[in-house]
């Protein structure tokens, strides 16, 4: 029965396992995968990395674009976020406390009609920037979110992160507005 | 949404209905090797089965436990109708067990919600079988919605129609962009070549 039945690519088991398959498609899979070692490895490798991907959230490794939900269900799950919100062209004085889990800077941005951002990111104590590509971002939010990977930003001594957000449109850039973090280490 | 591999291995004998036949076979005189073999066969696919299902690995412990010990006991007593279909038998053992652990679930839920704060937590966190640095700048080379995308689809296991409502996309282009950042991922932390810096 189960060498008959046809195997299952990485695309349709991550949905099975994310729960985007219906009742009979998911009885289908989970009847396959008793049967089928080379599929039930690839759905294992599938959630290790998602497992690795959590990890290396949880130790603060990860810098990315998230929503207002995700926010709110890792407060909710008992996460320790601190959150900056930080008015449209605004500033904030920012730290990490020890005990921070998660560092979430809040800009306010007039997104109506915008289709795609640019985040252009610079600290006062490197003389680089880098410039994030087309952030994911819901406009009628009016904000978008940003998690610097707090691990490598509690080592850092103080500075001003400057983050320049740029609307683009018909071939045109635009900058939609312009903040400031003064980042201080947390006292003691 | 299921689209079979192109190259489907056609019918041949499935060796755990082959075990589950000598194991019926022997009755009383127990086949032991024949057990152990397919307990090994078979209670990592349980296991599995578990996590998807109850997303929980003791209760995904518990389940493996509870249906290699039914299926081996209705083996021997010869009350499975067709051995060599035995992942059918454990596929419907697996559904009726999940359904009566959530119901118990339900009720340890509700003792927990009256008495929880009484309770001291055990660290029961599993070893990431990834180097999470590696993983860590495997994730830096992503295009931003790609890493935005991977991780509310990881972080909560969330299906592409929630992290699309999130992310102001369509669960088409979450569908496209996770499939795309996977692949990518996928490479970088089995050893391909590290992302430059």
């Amino acid at each position: 029965m189960n060498t008959a039945s046809p195997h299952f690519d990485a695309q349709a088991l991550l949905a099975y396992w994310l729960g985007e398959t219906d009742a009979a498609q998911t009885d289908a899979i989970d009847l396959h995968l008793l049967g089928c070692e080379p599929c039930g490895r690839t759905l294992d490798e599938l959630v290790a990395l998602g497992d690795a991907v959590r990890d290396a959230f949880d130790r603060g490794l990860v810098h990315a674009f998230v929503s207002a939900s995700f926010v709110q269900r890792l407060v909710d799950s008992g996460r320790r976020v601190r959150e900056y919100r930080l008015a449209h062209n605004g500033s904030v004085n920012c730290s990490a406390a020890p005990g921070d889990e998660v560092l979430v800077a809040r800009l306010q941005a007039p997104l109506a009609d915008v289709r795609r951002v640019d985040a252009v990111v610079r600290l006062s104590i490197v003389d680089a920037e880098y410039r994030a590509q087309d952030i994911p971002f819901d406009a009628a939010s009016g904000e978008i979110l940003m998690v610097p990977k707090i691990a490598i930003v509690r080592e850092l001594p103080a500075h001003v992160a400057t983050v320049r957000l740029f609307a683009h449109a018909a071939g045109r850039e635009r900058l939609l507005g312009e903040y400031r973090l003064n980042h201080g280490r947390w006292p003691g | 949404m299921l689209r079979p591999m192109p190259h489907a291995v056609q019918a041949e004998p499935a060796p755990e209905g082959t075990l589950a036949l000598r194991i019926a076979c022997a009755g009383a005189g127990r086949d032991i090797d024949a057990e152990a073999a397919l307990y090994r066969t078979l209670a990592p696919r349980v296991r599995r089965y578990g996590l998807r299902h109850l997303r929980d690995a003791a209760a995904a412990d518990d389940l493996m436990q509870q249906v290699m010990l039914l299926a081996l006991d209705q083996l021997r007593r010869g009350r499975v109708r067709e051995p060599e279909r035995v992942v059918s038998f454990v596929f419907g053992s697996c559904r009726t067990l999940v359904l009566a652990m959530r119901r118990k679930e339900s009720r340890r839920a509700s003792l927990l919600e009256r008495h929880g704060e009484s309770l001291v937590t055990a660290d029961c966190s599993h070893a990431v079988p990834h180097d999470h640095a590696r993983v860590a700048r495997c994730l830096d080379a992503l295009r931003e919605r790609e890493r935005s995308v991977l991780l509310l689809s990881f972080y909560d296991e969330k299906p592409a129609e929630a992290v699309a409502g999130e992310l102001g996309l369509t669960a088409g282009n979450v569908r496209v962009i996770r499939h795309r950042a996977i692949a990518q991922m996928r490479r970088c932390v089995s050893g391909g070549p590290e992302p430059a810096a």
